[in-house]
């Protein structure tokens, strides 16, 4: 599954550039994404819960960073399991970033399979969070930059 | 009265229909244990850490890792070993086994299996078999077992080594480039078939036990006893004679059950546990243990303007998913059929065996035959299309007869197919060229049209048939035989060809279930062999009775053995009727008192085998002949299907019990219109999504066509018993060709060519045809649709 | 499937109790949609609470003034078959009857329909469109609430702890309308609706007095065309004005891709069924 799109967030690249690369931050626009933290130089950890309905998930996520072109583009791995429901996440992640008229436009490109149970049954309920995911995900980076 | 050629009533039938019959999910040992399985949730990855210890510390939990597999061969395989128990190194699909746990209840080992932690690393994976074939793409079994051919067959395919490609087959005659050049038209078409999953009601199961003597002892719903007491003698370096395999009744398999599934799982955990364990697949996992094999048919044809076919090229590329199974053989088959059964002078035909990231493929109803009959029987139509003349006459132009050569160089005979063409060109009423044209129908938006579709396809050869045959005191007899009754009805049938052989009242003939201590030798029920080879055996064997109770009787009456006659058990002096004897006179005339037994057995070993240098040989020991018609009505707003009429025509060489040949062509038929219309497996990114019959639809009683019916033609084979031959998958291959035919001319030509035809795709179709045909007229009038 | 703990109280009020005091637990009655989750290893339960021994709520009542009322527990085969149904609300009876197939329907309850939330389902899209209302009780009390309102995404709906669904009720449909169910499959007949549409119409001679459509199965939850409702009102159903219904609806629904149909062709098809369900709907569906 492929989520891409690209907003513009009303700040200067360079302040978009220090937040993304930050990557708790970045990973505090996801909805569901909570304690993230640094392992080492280019890991990171972080906790990804979330539900449909009554279906949950919940995924302890590795996060690798796989390049980074300051101020341009932050490509990162991620992957994670949930044992309860034998289910695995996977994620290409690349986050561009460009000058904009009106601030920065942040365009983003995510391969993301389900693999396991949740992946067999939940395809279209997958899809659909996403798209749930990648609206909360722009206005939590518009938020959370804007005026500063 | 004989029973051969009538409708028996089905032995099973009543057993079935009440509940009772006992299938292996049935049988509870004592002691026994529940096996659950760990998946592989990833397409690809290397196995970093398997850790059960948590899981093993649960009291009465016992489980089976990488790490369990010491002191045995830990691969198996068909045709190639390369399938682990367990994964040792590596996952190649999602849906790998990577561990197993047994414990005293199924709830338990479930849970159980939540305590094992597996590390995964992943690796890129190669969805289909470009991606596999491609610059850079991973390769998924790099030191490869070299094949043990065990079977004969298997010499012609060329295994290749340090590639994805698993296994090539190529046949050819004449001169393809120079008579494609030469001819009048030419064709280039790609088809596509997806995987699909067969959908047999009884999922996988297997339960073993290990008796204190060391004797492995393996109750397993499968289609070949035999292969799976060799698989499992080689993997635990035992005789054959101390692993016994017992089959009771089997809930349908149409090729998901050939060959080792679970039995090598239970075998080595049942080893551990010191109990016996029981493994039921669940519905998920089915999808995950044998599907079909999805194929890409490049297909090129030149015909001439007189409609003779000259030339064909086919290259069938097929998914054999993560393990070679009998991938290689079925890809064998489907190649050297992939020409169809035409008289084609130049032929250029091979087929590719391909690993890739997928659940396994195998054996399925058809044999890798379906995917190739789609495109030729569908560019036959186009073919007939462009040259302006009626297909079915285009067909019987280029139709193979009695005496002509195959591909492979086999001597045809027995081949009935022009009869089974006519049956269903008279069946679904073809008209000739004007049968080509759509059809309206009383509802707006909605067209009609019907189509025609025929098909060849091999039975494994050589392959072998034992049978042993006793005949009681009291005049009954058994039929001891590894045949599996898997519902397609051998306890029926191989009694009448028994009861006809020795000239018992059917009543008086038992068949028996499957168990390798007792029961003969039998390649596999599978191949739609087991009339044809097993019923000779049978026949056989059956004959030795009749004899030695012709040359008892012959003393008591007085009589020349070959004066004398048997039927519903009294033998008699031919048209002496009076002078006669039944077979408890003949046993007390023989032993003095009515005990003992006598004993008949036979072997038949088909002959035949293709030569390596050039797949040549004798690829089949009978051939599958049979024509398929269908009426459809496409409503071309949505683009949804309805098939209206469906017929097929088989030949069976000789019925010998009609209502179950019908049974047989009927199950076929829903499998083809399934695979036809609706049926897919769908992959994201390597993680099957649709593997539950919620999401995986079959058709139902409702989908049923308005007329469904199949028709029988004979001609019989020299060494088919009373000419018998195979006949149970012979339905499927042209039913999806003859819809897609039918949509084509319902439709005005718009050829779909991926399989299935999905209403969205054939709006698509519609809707593609309707810009070329505007792009045409707006252009300089070119042929619409072709 | 891993262990669980199954409560089989006997009572609404007990079972409503254990609900809230479990909040993990969850409801289930027939069994047809949870199950295949619990199977499948998606969900996970703890706790379930099995309603089916409670006695009384599997009655199926008419009212003049009020209207049909649906025990929560009966099932869908009890509402296709229910001669009350069948007389007064024959649209409702039809996408019961088109669901699966007669054994999940003989399971399948209409309260755990409703509750499932489940956007692929044929009776909601019915429900929606004949102004359906849930009955939401606890051991104290009851509230109702639109269907419309009750169902807020796949598997979510405004239950709040302790809540059951407790009956289903659909107001009199008044004189004069008819109606049409039309449930379109990409596979087996059997298969879970690709798109459902729901219409009534009351017309006068040629002409639409009032028009309701609701698409199903294409959006998370039933959508109400109100533009189209009001586009037909005062037009007679002729082939202009159905092209004109087919090319509104396309416009005007957003369909989720999933494994019956890519949102492209759902858009087209929503189109194509909401024409053919008002033309089935003016020339079949009986009027009251």
């Amino acid at each position: 599954m492929i989520l891409e799109g690209q907003f513009t967030i009303p700040a200067p690249q360079d302040r978009v550039w220090s937040a993304i690369w930050d990557i708790p931050t970045l990973a505090s626009w996801v909805p569901g994404c909570t304690s993230a933290a640094q392992v080492d130089a280019t890991t990171y950890r972080a906790h990804l819960e979330q539900q449909v309905g009554f279906l949950k998930a919940a995924f302890d996520l590795l996060l690798t960073v796989v390049e980074t072109q300051e101020p341009l583009l932050i490509r990162l791995h991620g992957e994670g399991e949930d044992r309860k429901i034998r289910s695995n996440i996977q994620a290409e992640i690349t986050v561009k970033l460009e000058p904009a008229p009106d601030g920065t436009l942040l365009g983003y490109h995510i391969d993301v399979s389900v693999l396991g149970r949740l992946g067999a049954l939940g395809f279209p309920l997958i899809q659909r969070k996403a798209k749930e995911i990648e609206a909360e995900f722009a206005r939590r980076a518009r938020a959370g930059l804007a005026g500063g | 009265m004989t029973s051969l050629g009538t409708d028996a009533p089905r032995v099973d039938g009543p057993a079935k229909v009440t509940g009772q019959a006992t299938y292996t999910a049935d049988i509870v040992l004592p002691g026994m244990l529940y096996a659950k399985v760990l998946r592989s949730t990833m397409p690809h990855a290397r196995l970093v850490r398997v850790d059960a210890s948590a899981a093993e510390r649960i009291l009465g939990v016992v489980t089976l890792t990488r790490d369990d597999l010491a002191g045995i061969d830990p691969y198996y395989g068909a045709v190639l070993k390369d399938q682990p128990v367990v994964a040792i190194d590596r996952v190649l699909f999602a849906g790998d086994v990577v561990a197993v746990v047994a414990a005293e209840s199924r709830d338990i080992a479930e849970e159980a299996l939540d305590l094992i932690e597996v590390e995964y690393e992943a690796l890129p994976s190669v969805g289909d078999p470009f991606a596999a074939q491609a610059p850079g793409a991973p390769i998924l079994h790099a030191e490869r077992n070299t094949p043990e051919v065990q079977f004969l067959d298997m010499k012609s395919v060329h295994f290749q080594a340090d590639s994805n490609v698993c296994s090539i087959y190529h046949v050819a005659q004449g001169d393809f480039e120079a008579g494609y050049a030469a001819a009048d038209h030419q064709f280039d078409d790609v088809y596509t078939v997806p995987t699909i999953q067969h959908g047999h009601m009884e999922p996988h199961a297997s339960t073993a036990y290990w008796e204190p003597g060391g004797k492995l002892v393996v109750h397993t719903a499968t289609q070949n006893p035999s292969v799976i007491r060799t698989q499992l003698a080689e993997m635990f370096s035992l005789p054959e004679s101390m692993v016994r395999v017992i089959v009771p009744y089997v809930g349908g398999g149409y090729g998901a059950k050939t060959y080792p599934k679970l039995e090598p799982i239970v075998a080595v955990l049942s080893r551990k546990a010191r109990r016996p364990v029981s493994l039921v697949l669940t519905r998920e996992e089915v999808f995950m243990t044998a599907v079909r094999h999805a194929a890409s048919v490049r297909i090129r044809t030149g015909i001439n303007a007189d409609g003779r076919i000259v030339a064909r090229k086919v290259e069938a590329t097929y998914d054999t998913g993560a393990y070679a199974d009998i991938g290689p053989r079925t890809c064998k088959n489907g190649g050297y059929a992939s020409g169809g059964p035409y008289r084609i002078e130049h032929q250029d035909l091979t087929s590719y065996c391909v690993y890739t990231n997928r659940p396994p493929s195998g054996a399925f109803r058809g044999f890798g035959v379906p995917q190739v009959c789609w495109p030729y029987e569908s560019q036959m139509d186009d073919m007939a299309r462009r040259l302006g003349v009626d297909p079915v006459a285009l067909r019987r132009q280029n139709l193979i007869h009695e005496g002509d050569t195959f591909v492979t160089g086999d001597k045809l005979i027995a081949i009935g197919l022009d009869k089974c063409l006519e049956q269903v060109v008279e069946a679904i009423g073809w008209k000739g060229i004007e049968s080509t044209r759509p059809m309206p129908s009383d509802k707006p938006g909605f067209v009609r049209g019907i189509g025609i579709a025929v098909m060849i396809k091999s039975t494994m050869t050589p392959s072998n048939s034992a049978a042993s045959v006793r005949l009681n005191s009291d005049g009954s007899a058994m039929l001891l035989t590894s045949s599996v009754e898997i519902g397609q009805g051998p306890h029926t049938a191989l009694a009448q060809i028994v009861a006809e052989t020795i000239g018992l009242p059917l009543a008086k003939v038992t068949v028996t279930f499957p168990d390798t201590d007792f029961t003969p030798y039998d390649q596999s029920t599978s191949s739609s062999r087991t009339i044809f080879s097993m019923g000779h055996a049978a026949q056989k064997a059956g004959l030795q009775i009749r004899d030695q109770l012709f040359e008892i009787a012959a003393k008591q009456l007085e009589a020349a053995p070959g004066d004398l006659e048997i039927a519903e058990g009294i033998i008699s002096v031919k048209g002496s009727p009076n002078r006669s004897l039944t077979i408890p006179q003949a046993f007390r005339a023989h032993f003095g008192t009515p005990v003992g037994s006598l004993f008949g057995a036979f072997d038949f070993q088909t002959t035949g085998g293709l030569r390596p240098e050039d797949g040549k040989g004798k690829a089949s020991a009978f051939w599958f002949l049979s024509a398929a018609g269908a009426e459809v009505e496409v409503d071309t707003r949505t683009g949804k299907i309805r098939v209206l009429r469906a017929v097929t025509s088989v030949d069976t060489g000789k019925t010998i019990n009609p209502r179950q040949c019908w049974l047989q062509n009927e199950g076929s038929m829903l499998t083809a219109l399934g695979s036809a219309l609706q049926e897919e497996m769908v992959f994201d990114n390597g993680q099957p999504v649709n593997s539950s019959f919620l999401d995986y639809l079959m058709p139902s009683m409702e989908d049923y066509p308005d007329e469904f019916r199949s028709m029988l033609v004979e001609t019989p084979h020299p060494e088919g018993p009373f000419g018998a031959k195979g006949m149970g998958e012979a339905a499927l291959g042209p039913v999806a060709p003859a819809i897609g035919n039918a949509v084509a001319n319902a439709l005005g030509g718009i050829r779909l060519r991926d399989l299935p035809l999905r209403p969205e795709r054939v709006l698509d179709a519609i809707d593609a045809a309707a810009t070329r045909g505007a792009a045409a007229r707006g252009g300089n009038g070119g042929e619409a649709a072709r | 499937m891993r262990r669980f703990e199954l409560l089989e109280p006997e009572s609404f009020a007990a079972a409503s109790a254990a609900l809230l005091e479990h909040p993990e637990a969850k409801a289930i009655a027939g069994g047809t949609a949870l199950l295949i989750l619990i199977k499948h290893g998606v969900y996970v339960p703890e706790l379930l609470v099995n309603l089916r021994k409670i006695r009384g709520m599997a009655d199926i009542t008419w009212d003049a003034a009020s209207g049909l009322r649906v025990g929560a527990l009966a099932s869908l085969n009890d509402i296709e078959r229910s001669p009350l149904v069948r007389e007064h609300l024959p649209m409702l009876a039809e996408a019961c009857h088109v669901v699966a197939n007669i054994r999940i329907r003989n399971l399948a309850t209409i309260g755990g329909n409703v509750s499932h939330g489940d956007y692929q389902s044929d009776p909601p899209t019915a429900l929606v469109a004949l102004g359906a209302v849930v009955e939401l009780s606890t051991a104290t009390g009851t509230r109702e609430l639109l269907l419309a309102d009750f169902l807020l995404g796949p598997y979510e709906t405004a239950l709040e702890p302790g809540e059951l669904v407790s009956a289903v009720r659909v107001p009199p449909p008044g004189a004069g309308w008819r109606s049409a169910y039309l449930k379109f499959t990409t596979r087996s007949s059997e298969d879970r609706p690709a798109v459902g549409v729901a219409t009534l119409l009351r017309l006068d001679g040629e002409t639409v007095r009032e028009a309701r459509l609701v698409v199903g199965a294409v959006t998370v939850t039933p959508s109400r065309m109100t533009d189209v409702e009001s586009y037909l009102g005062g037009r007679s159903l002729d082939a202009g004005t159905l092209a004109e219904v087919g090319r509104m609806v396309s416009a005007g629904i957003q369909p989720i891709d999933d494994i019956r149909g890519s949102a492209a062709y759902k858009r087209r098809l929503a189109g194509v069924q909401a024409e053919r369900a008002l033309e089935l709907c003016s020339t079949m569906g009986a009027a009251r």
